[in-house]
């Protein structure tokens, strides 16, 4: 601190005088606070420590709040959707909702997609409700739906169903006649309709993980590959990822297997080419300026410009738009 | 994209915004558009500052918080605040300011685009279908890097003769662009025109280099090699009817403007004075005369 006084008194207030103040103060404040930013790190700082991820293999929950907030609706009788994109997070969601629920000793029917029979036959197992008549007949599936119903009405059951996007309408009128007699469930869809069963019961719609929670994801999918992955390429890695834990997870895989990708599949892209015609009409401002100062050279030169530029959004937006197909 | 992509396209652009030719203002911009790429250790500004690499790498994706809007702003503040102190840094406070901007927006045009808007995470890309954006290393990028140098090589030379909208008067040949030059130079370098027209007498074609003396109207009172004074504009009492013309900066001059009164005395002796040597003199004003047979003016029927 003496040293820059002395700085200072030399030289003024210039910018190598600001310098030195920096500097000072950086050497002054830096042993004091590299034990204050250690100990941040391991009580506030987001940022995951190694020894705070997870073993490969294991599992942890990010969306804690969504998880209570869905455990806690089911079991006031209620119904909900987890709407998010693919990959978002909705299947361990909801595996994680089963667990607590079953551990809370409550009956649950985890079911996925299938035909509307299979579908009616696993939620009757799972509810232990026979699919057979006295006579040793499989029941129809409309008897097994008055059954699944009358067991829902008697007893605290719940039913969740993975994929619900993929559920046929009539399977899906079906459920919401069950909403109206106030079965709880839970239903998981990538982009579902706003009809039916989906427009009934409230949803929660899964943001992108924040990421700290999506770095932590590709340093445990690494450590599961056994690769190591230096800092520098999980940052280019995790470009790819976008907030969405599966494809954090497959952009891991691709470096593992040698893939050199750059784009990714994820849904955070925002096309900016209408910039492009703000830059053309700047030119075109730029063209009125010289109208009304009399420049002829600056009312022409904006005027090809502002001509180059809307030609060229136009043309950038007349391109192919991106097959939705993977080719 | 490649590291010398984004020197040339920060150096380009540097060079085109602030209309400099200046290779430390150019440079200072090149450099400073490699800095967005200081959030990982493997690029040439992560190389050069570790620590701050570091700090970025293990805590977010590539391209996001230094390739943003804010970032930009940032560097603004501390560019433009040190040239608060010392001015002479305000034209590389510019190069920083500019040179960085465009060293993240030119990653808008690759596959992977940018956090523009961070603390959005959005990724801003132009265009939107992905295979028509650009991959590192690629063919497509190195075309593009060759059209880069050709349009650098241009933007520098025409910055280094005047700028673009001087290069642009001289194109288009019009009064209002040699106006221009003669309002910036005309007070301390003699402006040459160089005139492409017809005598308002006869028509016949005027093809050569004037030396201006002052603006008059929406054209000019121009001198030729032979000392010959003429009006050179588009209006109906021009007496050369201008077609074309541009101008050149020519050899230092100053201009002097000292007033002259003149009751009943001969001309000669009067402007006597001015005939000093290395200098041009001009008179302008009215003249009576009693008798046009003892004046002896000189008669020109293109000056008439």
């Amino acid at each position: 601190m003496f040293a820059t006084g002395a700085i200072i008194t030399i030289n003024g207030l210039n910018p190598l005088s600001l310098v030195a103040i920096v500097v000072s103060a950086v050497l002054a404040i830096a042993p004091k606070l590299t034990p204050k930013l250690s100990s941040k790190n391991e009580t506030q700082d987001p940022a995951p420590a190694i020894e705070e991820i997870p073993a490969p293999g294991d599992f942890k929950i990010y969306r804690q709040a969504e998880l209570n907030r869905t455990t806690a609706s089911l079991k006031a009788n209620g119904a909900i959707l987890i709407a998010g994109e693919d990959g978002s997070g909705k299947s361990v969601l909801a595996i994680a909702v089963v667990e607590n629920l079953q551990n809370e000793g409550y009956t649950v029917a985890f079911i996925e997609p299938a035909t509307p029979k299979q579908m009616l036959l696993e939620i009757a197992h799972q509810f232990g409700i026979p699919t057979e008549d006295l006579e040793g007949k499989s029941l129809t599936a409309d008897k097994l739906k008055r059954a699944i119903a009358g067991f829902l009405e008697e007893n605290t059951a719940f039913l969740v169903l993975d994929d619900a996007h993929c559920c046929d309408a009539k399977f899906r009128m079906w459920l919401k006649q069950l909403r109206k007699n106030h079965a709880p469930m839970l239903l998981l869809a990538t982009d579902p309709p706003r009809s039916d069963i989906f427009i009934n019961i409230p949803r929660i719609e899964l943001k992108p993980l924040p990421e700290y929670a999506i770095r932590e994801i590709m340093i445990m999918a690494a450590a599961e590959r056994a690769i190591a992955l230096k800092p520098s390429e999980l940052s280019k890695l995790q470009e790819r990822a976008g907030g969405n834990p599966m494809l954090a997870s497959r952009a891991v895989d691709e470096e593992y297997l040698g893939l050199e990708l750059e784009g990714a599949d994820h849904r955070r892209y925002f096309d900016i080419t209408p910039l492009i015609l703000l830059v053309g009409v700047v030119f075109v401002v730029m063209r009125f300026i010289g109208l009304g100062t009399n420049d002829q050279a600056l009312y022409i030169f904006g005027g090809i410009a502002a001509a180059v530029f809307l030609g060229l959004s136009r043309l950038l937006y007349n391109l192919p738009p991106e097959d939705r197909r993977i080719r | 994209m490649l590291g010398i992509s984004h020197l040339l396209i920060s150096g380009t652009a540097t060079s085109l915004l602030l209309g400099t030719a200046n290779p430390a203002v150019i440079a200072a911009g090149a450099i400073a558009g490699l800095l967005p790429d200081i959030d990982i250790s493997t690029s040439p500004a992560g190389r050069v500052l570790p620590w701050i690499s570091r700090f970025f790498e293990s805590r977010m994706p590539h391209r996001s918080c230094t390739h943003s809007l804010v970032a930009s702003g940032v560097i603004a503040v501390l560019g433009y605040s040190a040239a608060l102190f010392n001015p002479n840094l305000l034209n590389l406070a510019h190069a920083l300011s500019v040179g960085y901007f465009f060293g993240w927006f030119a990653d808008v045009f690759t596959r992977g685009g940018v956090e523009m808007f961070w603390p959005s995470p959005v990724r801003c890309v132009c265009p939107g279908n992905r295979n028509l954006r650009l991959r590192t290393g690629s063919n497509a990028e190195y075309f593009i890097l060759i059209l880069l140098i050709a349009i650098a090589l241009a933007i520098f030379n025409i910055n280094n003769s005047g700028g673009i909208l001087t290069q642009f008067n001289r194109l288009i040949a019009s009064p209002s662009g040699v106006q221009h030059i003669f309002n910036e130079s005309g007070s301390t370098h003699l402006i040459k025109a160089n005139i492409k027209g017809v005598r308002t007498g006869d028509r016949s074609k005027v093809a050569s280099q004037f030396l201006i003396i002052q603006v008059q109207g929406t054209g000019f009172l121009v001198q030729s090699d032979d000392r010959r004074i003429y009006k050179a504009s588009t209006e109906p009492d021009a007496q050369i009817f201008l077609e074309e013309i541009t101008a050149d900066v020519g050899k230092p001059a100053i201009t002097n403007i000292e007033a002259l009164t003149l009751e009943d005395e001969p001309i000669g002796s009067a402007i006597a004075q001015f005939n000093r040597t290395g200098a041009m003199v001009f008179i302008s004003g009215q003249l009576s005369v009693d008798g046009l047979e003892t004046g002896g003016l000189p008669r020109d029927p293109y000056q008439g």
